[in-house]
């Protein structure tokens, strides 16, 4: 991306610092975010996703550093980007359609355009049956999507979206995964969240920030494979009761490779097949009996990355 | 244009939230009819016991006294008193009197009257002596002087004696009582001086519609989407303002209607009392900004909002005139330190208004005055809320 010209970037965040007090929420930042694709921004809770979204939009000022929205200034880049916070932002007195012309007319979009822009975001979200219902009565999960229109009313260039999975049933997650994989056709969509599942699913590119700062930046499969390029080999300690303690011991001085986290031993191998043979045999020798289907192979995922980069799980 | 966008959305939110609707419209008009009901339309009639133990009872003086108290009554000819006799026997023993001055602290009976043994002697040698006031009997008057009433049921049937004295008697008073009334001249009842009041508290009641509207948005975090539009505060708040006006007014019309249905009549000047109340509602909608600017749910609203709300009820003398310091005075108007409140001057203007037939230009002073207390509110209030609420760019 180093070559890439400074109006090929949705965002551009340099050297964004944010202290609330003592606590420093966003460490001196920087990032830049390419036109139409999914940006997923990763991390735990107070990792500092929602205050970095905030100083992006100028709800909250930066300490220090610079945004640039669209290769223009914060203030005068605003009106291209919509935000859909992780809260329930909508007018429960209004009905599904009064609010979304309202917003519209909020945005300046004329009338005909508004109605237009209304029905093809009802359609795709599927709540074109809900719309003279007054938001008050929709379930969470409409109500969710009703959050996510809303911010695309005026039809930004730039849609950042913070937990729009937070909350939502299976069948909403679903809608919500396609539709925001087929608003980066034509868009840039900033998604902060912590499910790295779907994160995974859809993203083009993630950063992964904690305390405040960027621990890596990449396409989801690049991250994994800068971590874990071989496979992971896990064994459940929780088959063997009093024994686990023993197994740690033993196998900690035959494999260093092995990590303990948690209930579980993990090593990463590019023969996980014959490290499994290994652990077995050696188990068989103590005395062990092997626990049928405590070791699992499997591929690494986003968790991983994340624990094996902040030694914490994502949900702590 | 996005002001009249978000007009129609407030116009909206505010007809379906139908119970504040309702609250903000109805509670004076239901307040009107309930107090009727309590002071009924007419003028006072005191409640008084009277004691004849005139020893002549039956045809003497003291009857004709009873009689008179009986007959009282005001120009419209509605009664000044409501009398229990007590004339002889166990009726009118000590026991009795200290039953009926029992009654005085229950404020059962505003006063009690007691015409002494010699009351028809003594207006009959008057009668017929060249020189009054030889003999003299004494009248006693009981009555509680923290009760309102006392003093007027006192003041009414004492004169009402003397004007039967002079009556039966040549006595006459070297100086003589020539009464003028201001206004329209008819006597006003306890519920129509009451009227003012009420009519600024449908006003006042506002407070709360207003304040729940300011604050809605950002209680359900909306603030944020508007904010993002770059919608203008004064977009906004001026949306808000207005159907709070016109919720105002028309809760200010019903009151009107609910008190005039009850036989409350009026002569002023329409244009005067509009004027009046749409003045004040500009005051009510400065306090509720201020309000809300310390506030962040409909709940702060409706519990901590009962601060400013029975404040200036109270010191704005919306029910009973408080003791004033006068701070300045322009001509013949006086500004008292609880003009500064909100509607201070509103109940005034009000009372010129509606009880004294005063038009604009008579009461332009307290306009003005009003006026700017309202646009320092406002301006205040302005302030505040966005500083305190909005995002300024």
């Amino acid at each position: 991306m180093e070559g890439q010209g400074r109006e090929t970037f949705a965002l551009e965040l340099d050297g964004i610092v944010k202290r609330y007090g003592n606590l420093i929420a966003v460490d001196g930042i920087s990032l830049r975010i390419a036109k139409r694709q999914l940006y997923a921004v990763l991390g735990p809770n107070g990792a500092g996703k929602s205050t970095l979204i905030s100083i992006a939009m100028g709800l909250v000022k930066a300490d220090s550093g610079h945004v640039r929205l669209n290769g223009a200034s914060e203030a005068a880049g605003l009106s291209q980007v919509g935000l859909c916070p992780q809260e329930l932002v909508i007018w429960e007195g209004l009905t599904v359609w009064e609010q979304l012309l309202f917003m519209g007319s909020m945005h300046g979009v004329q009338r005909t355009i508004a109605r237009r822009r209304a029905d093809e975001l009802l359609e795709a979200l599927g709540l074109m049956d809900k719309k003279r219902v007054m938001a008050s009565a929709l379930s969470g999960g409409m109500k969710r999507r009703l959050n996510i229109m809303l911010a695309l009313m005026h039809d930004p260039s730039v849609v950042i979206l913070d937990e729009p999975h937070a909350g939502l049933d299976p069948q909403s997650r679903i809608w919500v995964r396609d539709f925001l994989k087929n608003l980066s056709a034509d868009k840039t969509v900033i998604v902060t969240t912590h499910d790295m599942e779907e994160t995974e699913k859809i993203a083009d590119r993630a950063v992964i920030i904690d305390r405040g700062r960027v621990l890596a930046e990449d396409t989801p499969s690049n991250l994994i494979r800068s971590v874990y390029p071989a496979h992971l080999l896990e064994l459940s300690l929780d088959g063997y009761g009093s024994q686990a303690e023993e197994i740690t011991k033993l196998l900690a001085a035959g494999f260093p490779g092995l990590m303990q986290q948690g209930r579980m031993l993990r090593a990463e191998s590019d023969n996980p097949l014959r490290l499994a043979g290994q652990i077995r045999e050696r188990l068989t020798l103590a005395g062990i009996r092997d626990g049928n289907g405590e070791i699992r192979i499997r591929n690494a995922n986003l968790e991983d990355v994340f624990i094996a980069m902040t030694g914490r799980g994502l949900r702590e | 244009m996005r002001f009249l966008v978000y007009t129609r959305k407030t116009l909206l939110e505010t007809a379906r939230d139908w119970k504040l609707l309702v609250f903000t419209l109805l509670f004076a008009p239901c307040f009107v009819f309930i107090l009727y009901g309590a002071y009924g339309g007419g003028n006072p009639a005191f409640n008084i016991a009277v004691y004849n133990l005139d020893r002549q009872a039956g045809g003497s003086h003291g009857a004709g006294i009873v009689q008179a108290l009986k007959e009282a009554a005001y120009s419209n000819g509605d009664p000044q008193f409501r009398i229990v006799l007590h004339e002889s026997g166990s009726e009118a023993d000590s026991l009795s009197l200290d039953s009926s001055i029992k009654k005085l602290e229950k404020r059962k009976l505003d006063a009690v009257l007691v015409l002494t043994g010699d009351t028809s002697k003594v207006i009959q040698t008057a009668a017929v002596c060249e020189r009054a006031g030889v003999l003299q009997a004494p009248y006693h008057i009981y009555g509680d002087p923290l009760n309102g009433r006392y003093a007027l049921a006192a003041i009414y049937a004492a004169a009402e004696v003397d004007r039967y004295v002079q009556k039966m008697t040549p006595i006459r008073l070297p100086l003589t009582l020539d009464e003028q009334f201001v206004g329209s001249g008819v006597s006003l009842s306890d519920f129509d001086q009451l009227m003012p009041g009420l009519l600024v508290l449908s006003l006042l009641n506002v407070l709360f519609t207003a304040g729940a509207s300011f604050i809605k948005e950002i209680e359900k975090g909306t603030m944020l989407r508007l904010n993002l539009s770059l919608l203008r505060p004064r977009e906004m708040i001026g949306g808000i303002s207005l159907i709070q006006l016109l919720l105002g007014l028309a809760s200010f019309a019903l009151t009107l209607s609910a008190a005039r249905i009850c036989g409350f009549e009026w002569r002023g000047s329409v244009v005067a009392v509009l004027l009046v109340a749409a003045v004040s509602l500009l005051a009510v909608l400065g306090l509720a900004l201020i309000s809300v600017s310390f506030m962040s749910s409909v709940f702060d609203v409706m519990t901590v909002g009962m601060v400013p709300y029975f404040l200036v009820m109270f010191f704005a003398g919306l029910f009973f005139p408080l003791t004033a310091i006068e701070l300045f005075s322009i001509g013949d108007s006086a500004f008292r330190l609880n003009d500064i409140l909100p509607l201070s001057l509103s109940v005034s203007a009000l009372n010129q208004a509606l009880f004294f037939e005063r038009g604009v230009y008579e009461i332009h002073m307290e306009l003005l005055g009003n006026l700017i207390v309202a646009c320092l509110y406002f301006g205040a209030g302005l302030w505040l809320f966005r500083r305190r609420h909005m995002t300024s760019r």
